[in-house]
């Protein structure tokens, strides 16, 4: 048998690059993380008709398609001054939600899973998906078929099942029928036992890890950052819409309003090294890749939005969030592994909101679609699972897109990731070894925030490679590690 | 009977499944070459080749493991800047390199395998690349070089559909 030799940094849109410089005596002295960005995207947006963009710029990520198509849908709302009438918004909502969840689920379980249930030491062998179905056999199959459901809720309301097509300007495609209610609702039954199931396993298995937990309460990966998140009502999170909050690494309350409108409270660093910007908030200014209370580096995602929430929107959410606060001694937790565990929290709350979405009397409704006014500007924001997510387009008065920007949510956290993966990588540089048990640790550490390396590319083995290279001080490349 | 952008139902017993981004050029030479197909009627049950279902559009390991099950045989056709630029290759999927570790994918083959271990009916799946340049920009259609492929492309699907 032959086999085809692939190397993974031929495509370099895709590949996340972790760079570790050293000092004098072999010493860890600084890292850097570089992401893809998504050169000249916006560009290409310019002169297309509006109501394209929601098919458009969900072929950025085979990751979160549905997070782009719904920001630029909500997007075109605010260009087109629409109102969404409520059965539209409730389809929305409910298809939001489930992509919460299955997107939460594969993380926690077949992605992140590797790492919580198995072990860092785990053999390389077994880190996957495999190695979970052979130490958790019935749960694995659980999930994969609950997951399975989930993924025909998409299609049923998408209209297909990796790129949805529903949301237009103003509302949805069609109005869903009580056939249709029936068979959500009997798949959203099944997400919410199977959160409990998690919740479960978390307690008994994950939590009680003392690995887990020396991740958990590291030091060095416990920093302060300042936190963003959509708010919905009593400041519970709410991942289709709401309002903007922005909390201090204190916990202070530093904007609370408009989601647009906070897009005026952020600048961008740019560094010499990637093409990525750092956003930062102005209040504080750029202070380099530090945390503290002073820096302006801000944190989104599961973390953030527990941060900046008050409650959670559902009964056992709120049990979990509760267990969560207790264990940390309250908010804002800073930890870079609780990122996981929020993780959980979310997932819990989104099972919860699909099956209560699904009764809704409204789902149902005939009218989908609200009038439209004459084009303008405007901005969506949402919640993708990994974060808060920015879609701002300007329309000619044909309609056309004259300016299109997008803020993703690992763009925002590209330097708390930078940060984690310093961390860690500092804690094993005590060690001084450098072999592939660091390129694990140190991907477990940007692993947890679930970051998105994969924007406008797409990549048939199905793996986002991650390369690290370690220089010496005088900028010598020491050693290349790369899966 | 020609199915664009559906999944997973396998009304059919095969399935030609494009994989890339449309709106990145030579990056999406195997939608292409997908949409090509769905206008000659090569997929048609009219033709002597019989119901094959068109799919597009899906990315990582899992979800894609997870859109073919169910069928038979599976096709999966996608741009390859690993190959010289222009040049078609097919083969089959055991000699895909297979990696774990990527934070949002799971390689197909580990993915069908696991699929299948959960007692799934795992498709016999090839694979026909298209070799293109690496980090083709945005922007509509393709490249000419990679336009020249899209015949031979298409000859090899049809030795596909025919059985060889």
């Amino acid at each position: 048998m032959k086999r085809l030799t692939i190397d993974p940094i031929t495509r370099l849109e895709g590949h996340g690059r972790i760079l570790l410089v050293l000092g004098d005596e072999g010493k860890l002295e600084d890292a850097y993380l570089q992401i893809p960005e998504l050169k000249g995207f916006e560009l290409f947006c310019r002169g297309r008709r509006g109501e394209e963009m929601p098919q458009i710029t969900e072929r950025i990520c085979g990751v979160c398609p549905e997070a782009h198509h719904l920001a630029s849908a909500k997007c075109l709302d605010a260009c087109y001054k629409a109102e969404v009438p409520e059965p539209a918004r409730i389809q929305r909502e409910l298809f939001y939600n489930v992509y919460i969840f299955s997107d939460h689920l594969l993380h926690l379980i077949f992605l992140g899973g590797p790492d919580l249930l198995l072990g860092a030491d785990a053999e390389k062998a077994k880190r996957n998906i495999l190695g979970i179905l052979e130490a958790y056999p019935e749960f694995g199959k659980k999930v994969v078929r609950v997951r399975a459901g989930a993924q025909k809720v998409l299609e049923l309301i998408g209209g297909k099942a990796i790129h949805p097509v529903f949301a237009l300007p103003g509302g949805v495609a069609k109005p869903l029928t009580e056939g249709d209610r029936a068979m959500v609702e009997e798949r959203a039954r099944a997400m919410v036992e199977l959160a409990e199931d998690l919740v479960a396993l978390f307690h008994e298995k994950i939590l009680p890890d003392p690995s887990f937990q020396s991740y958990l309460l590291a030091e060095e990966l416990n920093f302060p950052t300042h936190y963003m998140g959509l708010v919905g009502d009593g400041l519970a999170p709410n991942f289709y819409d709401g309002a903007l909050r922005i909390v201090s690494a204190e916990g202070e309350e530093i904007y609370r309003g408009p989601a647009g409108e906070a897009l005026s409270l952020i600048e961008e660093h740019v560094e010499p090294w990637t093409y990525v910007k750092f956003p930062y908030l102005k209040e504080f200014g750029w202070k380099g890749h530090v945390p503290g209370p002073d820096s302006g580096i801000y944190r989104v995602g599961p973390l953030a939005r527990l941060n900046v929430a008050e409650r959670m929107a559902t009964p056992m959410a709120q049990e979990e969030y509760e267990r969560y606060l207790d264990f940390f001694g309250g908010k804002p937790v800073h930890a870079t592994f609780a990122y996981h565990w929020a993780r959980l929290v979310e997932l819990v709350q989104a099972a919860e909101a699909t099956l209560a979405l699904a009764r809704e009397p409204a789902l149902t409704g005939e009218r989908v679609r609200g009038e439209l006014g004459a084009p303008g500007e405007g901005i969506g924001v949402i919640e993708a699972a990994r974060g808060t997510l920015f879609h701002h387009y300007r329309l000619t008065p044909e309609g056309l897109v004259e300016f299109a920007n997008m803020i993703v949510a690992t763009t925002h956290n590209a330097a708390g990731i930078g940060l984690s993966v310093k961390a860690m990588a500092k804690q094993l540089a005590e060690d001084g070894v450098w072999d592939e048990s660091l390129l694990n640790r140190v991907e477990m550490a940007f692993r947890a925030y679930d970051p998105c390396l994969a924007c406008a590319t797409h990549f048939l083995p199905g793996e986002m490679p991650l390369v690290v290279e370690i220089y010496g001080r005088d900028g010598t490349l020491r050693k290349r590690i790369c899966r | 009977m020609v199915v664009m952008g559906r999944s997973g139902n396998a009304s059919a017993a095969r399935a030609i499944v494009a994989l890339g981004n449309p709106y990145r050029t030579d990056d999406g030479a195997g939608i292409a070459l997908l949409r090509l197909l769905a206008v000659t009627g090569d997929a048609s049950p009219v033709t002597r080749h019989g119901e094959v279902e068109l799919i597009e559009g899906v990315h990582d390991g899992l979800r894609l493991a997870e859109a073919i099950l169910g069928y038979e045989e599976v096709l999966i056709v996608d741009a390859a800047p690993w190959l010289p630029v222009g040049e078609v290759r097919r083969f089959g999927l055991e000699e895909l390199p297979d990696r774990t570790g990527y934070p949002h994918g799971l390689g197909l083959r580990g993915a069908l395998e696991a699929l299948r271990r959960m007692g799934e009916g795992v498709p016999a799946v090839e694979i026909l690349a298209i070799g293109v340049p690496g980090d083709p920009p945005f922007g509509e259609g393709l490249s000419p070089e990679v336009e020249r492929a899209i015949p031979r492309a298409l000859a090899e699907v049809r030795r596909w559909l025919s059985g060889d």
